[in-house]
């Protein structure tokens, strides 16, 4: 938000307007607060006070790190020297999303998500505006929403694995059908050459023979049909292997089995999953691969794991797609390496797109948070990879990035399960 | 010598087609393409009739090839074949494609869907005919609701909501629909449905015709006024000549079929209209003054009828071949042999009735005169059946009170 110093309204208009915007944000179910760059609250909507559960003017002039704790997960408080809005007022930075709790006086905290965004007037940062919402209401809804994401992924890996399928199905018909009709047409040439040979054993004369049967030959392309059957034969086992594969990936994927945390080849599932969604990433990437294959077994749920890695390797593709757009013919690449690394199994996944600029970094992994745009995704992709590596396997998700040149996605996981131990 | 242009990123796709046709050399020239841009290429150093194109291709994909190819020659058939068919690639496609084929495909059929393309050029084959659908800046694409409810209707176990549900996607569609369920079966109980009725009462095949006849008439814009001519007319009478020739040929798909074919049979007449406005204003100038057959005259002046490109339009976007002959027949069934009581016999027979009907009934002239080919109906059979099916289709146009 920037106020021009030399705003052209007359101070009467914008004391109407600030009336007016002052209205409507006491009309919001949200709560807003406004704040100085000391960190005291100079303005409170009386949604903000409800949930604070105090009156609104014992808001005003408090010091909001008082009030709002920064914290993760189900509402617990970080500790209590993390003071989020004074950090942040000084760094003149936008916080995205964020879960944290008000204390209230009775010692109690009530869990929310906050946004903050620094007011600046000149380049000078005079306060902030932090919007808050409900966290228990928006933590319900998340999972629905998160469902719903996991099936929208579904429909769409759906949609590009019967691609995967019906490129090769269709070639391996055509060649099937090529063979049948080379089948026949070899056995008449088996059959003219079976009556020369009848007619040598006979002692006939056989010069008109053999000059039908080659001109016979020559019509059939005998000779081009030699070298196209073993092809075709070829082409054909490698597509039916092809949907062979993309077939038993799938099955892995949905197996009931692959969704209970079991030990698991990180590699093997890894591969899976990007030749599961090969179809997002083959048009505009080449994938390398850097495979660790010492890496021990590592305790996954391989299901949720393979949805997390489908994720990440079908942003990095449209992050390339996004890149390449512009010059025709180019292609970028995705570097796909694991570690072992201690206690750790490490997976990264680099790729050549757009890169994320640093002050988007910090808000990758929240809900919602695109830089797509509408129908090409919701948000949630990375907020479920968080939520599946973090909560679900007690690992670590984390990105870098530079502007132009790519994004790398690391991901974490204990090779030792805290939960099973 | 047919030429065709496959265009497909996966060198197997490409190598088992070509082997594929290998065996059709003497009569199909086919060249392979690894994308858009070589496709394009080939385009600019030789001359094809059809391109078959994959959709899902890196760089160009095969909506935008095909869009840049009807810009440079109007003329080449032009179909997809894609390995995605998800609603948004064939609505993608369809805009600028003749045909969408659905990988994998039987091959059997694409050899027979390429006949019937090919077997369409041979219609045309006079020379002023391929000038004027040559010479048309772009022929229409398959209109999309016709092509959303073949591609429901083609999956197994249909059920009447997703056929209704297509429907509503497209209101103004969809009251067109209706606005014809009505008028064609006016003085039924059919007068008064609303969609899910006349869905329910007419089955899947009458409605795919419905739509698709209504997406033809709206997507013909009249250019200018002309005499003799109006897009209502054209409609009221189709839907006329569809319930007639439905009559004619009794029930069964057969009956489906030339319900469509009726409904369908005048579409060259709206190319024309639209595309050479001032050909056809002439064509029905002259049969006016001189009273000779409307076909006669089209072929003294454009050099082949409305029936024809008519014929040849459906062709190209795969329509059946029953609906295909008997559009591009209408006015010469005799050219359909051995004569039979088919969707051919039905339209001639059902478009002559109405004609006749509509001339007694109006006050206005009727410039289009259709005359009933009476050796062919003799050869049918079927002299006696006239008059009962005539007083039938009389009903149909003024249903009794």
């Amino acid at each position: 938000m920037r106020i021009p110093a030399d705003h052209p309204d007359s101070r009467e208009a914008l004391n109407e307007s600030v009336l007016l915007a002052a209205e409507v944000l006491s009309q919001l179910t949200d709560g807003v607060l406004a704040v100085d760059p000391g960190g005291f609250i100079t303005f409170a909507s009386s949604g903000a006070a409800r949930m604070a559960g105090t009156a609104l003017d014992d808001l005003l002039g408090q010091s909001v790190d008082q009030l709002l704790a920064s914290g993760h997960g189900d509402g617990g408080l970080a500790s209590d020297d993390s003071r989020p809005v004074c950090e942040w007022l000084r760094s003149g930075r936008f916080v995205g999303r964020s879960r944290g709790a008000f204390r209230l006086r009775d010692g109690s905290s009530v869990p929310l998500e906050y946004a903050i965004a620094p007011v600046q007037c000149d380049g000078e940062t005079i306060g902030a505006v932090i919007a808050f919402a409900d966290g228990g209401y928006r933590q319900r809804s998340d999972v629905d929403l998160i469902n719903a994401r996991k099936l929208e992924g579904l429909g769409r890996l759906a949609a590009g694995i019967a691609h995967e399928i019906n490129t090769p199905t269709q070639y391996v018909k055509d060649n099937v059908h090529f063979m049948n009709d080379a089948f026949q047409t070899l056995t008449d040439l088996l059959r003219a050459s079976e009556g020369i040979i009848r007619k040598a054993h006979n002692g006939e004369p056989l010069y008109d023979a053999i000059r039908a049967y080659e001109r016979q030959a020559a019509a059939a392309g005998s000779d081009a049909l030699r070298s196209e059957i073993p092809a075709a034969i070829e082409e054909t086992i490698e597509g039916l292997d092809r949907i062979t594969k993309i077939v038993r990936a799938l099955n892995e994927f949905l197996h009931p089995g692959a969704q209970e945390m079991a030990e698991v080849d990180l590699n093997h599932v890894i591969e899976n999953a990007v030749a599961v969604c090969r179809n997002e990433w083959r048009y505009v990437a080449d994938v390398t691969w850097e495979l660790d294959r010492t890496l021990p077994a590592v305790p996954c749920y391989l299901g949720e794991f393979s949805q997390v890695m489908v994720n990440i390797v079908t942003n990095a593709a449209h992050a390339i797609s996004d890149k390449v757009s512009d010059s025709p013919g180019s292609r970028g690449s995705i570097v796909i390496s694991t570690k072992w690394e201690g206690q750790w199994a490490e997976v990264r996944i680099s790729d050549t797109g757009t890169g994320i600029p640093p002050h988007l970094l910090n808000n990758i992994f929240d809900s919602f948070f695109t830089t797509k745009e509408a129908g090409r995704g919701t948000g949630q992709g990375l907020a479920i990879a968080r939520s599946v590596v973090a909560e679900k396997h007690g690992g670590t998700i984390t990105a870098e990035s530079e502007i132009g040149e790519g994004t790398t996605l690391i991901v974490r996981l204990p090779l030792h399960n805290r939960n099973s131990e | 010598m047919t030429r065709l242009l496959f265009v497909d990123d996966e060198p197997f796709v490409r190598d088992a087609l070509r082997r594929l046709l290998r065996r059709r050399r003497p009569e199909w020239d086919t060249v392979f393409s690894d994308g858009g841009p070589a496709a394009l290429e080939e385009m600019a150093s030789s001359e094809f009739d059809i391109v078959v194109s994959d959709m899902r291709m890196p760089g160009m994909d095969g909506a935008e090839l095909l869009s840049q190819i009807r810009d440079r020659d109007p003329s080449v058939v032009r179909i997809i074949l894609s390995g995605q068919s998800d609603r948004e690639a064939v609505l993608r496609a369809v805009k600028v494609a003749h045909q969408f084929l659905a990988k994998p495909f039987d091959p059997p059929e694409l050899e027979a869907t390429l006949d019937r393309v090919c077997g369409l050029r041979e219609l045309l084959s006079d020379q002023a005919l391929q000038d004027l659908v040559g010479g048309v800046q772009s022929l229409p694409s398959t209109p999309r609701l016709y092509t959303l409810l073949v591609e429901q209707l083609s999956r197994p176990e249909t059920s009447l909501d997703e056929v209704v549900e297509i429907l509503k996607q497209d209101p103004a569609m969809c009251s067109k629909v209706l606005q014809m369920v009505r008028s064609a079966f006016f003085g039924t109980r059919l007068d008064t449905v609303n969609i899910e009725e006349a869905v329910a009462r007419l089955g899947f095949n009458i409605i795919k015709s419905l739509a698709l006849t209504a997406g033809v008439f709206a997507a013909f814009k009249q250019a200018d006024v002309i005499p003799g001519f109006s897009i209502g007319a054209e409609q009221r009478h189709a839907l006329m000549v569809a319930r007639a020739a439905q009559l004619i040929v009794g029930h069964g798909p057969v009956a489906d079929d030339a319900f469509m074919a009726g409904m369908l049979h005048d579409v060259g007449k709206l190319v024309l209209a639209s595309k050479k406005p001032q050909l056809l204003a002439q064509v029905l100038g002259q049969v006016q003054q001189s009273s000779r057959p409307l076909p006669e005259v089209e072929h003294q002046i454009i050099g082949s009828g409305h029936a024809e490109i008519g014929g040849y339009l459906l062709g190209i976007w795969g329509l059946p071949c029953t609906v295909v002959t008997a559009v591009a027949n209408h006015h010469a069934p005799a050219r359909n042999t051995p004569p039979k009581l088919d969707s051919v016999a039905a339209v001639h027979i059902g478009d002559a009735l109405v004609r006749e009907l509509e001339r007694d009934s109006s006050s206005e002239g009727v410039a289009a005169i259709a005359t009933i080919d009476e050796s062919y109906v003799a050869a049918l059979g079927v002299e006696d059946k006239l008059s009962a099916w005539r007083d039938s289709i009389g009903e149909i146009i003024c249903p009794p009170t």
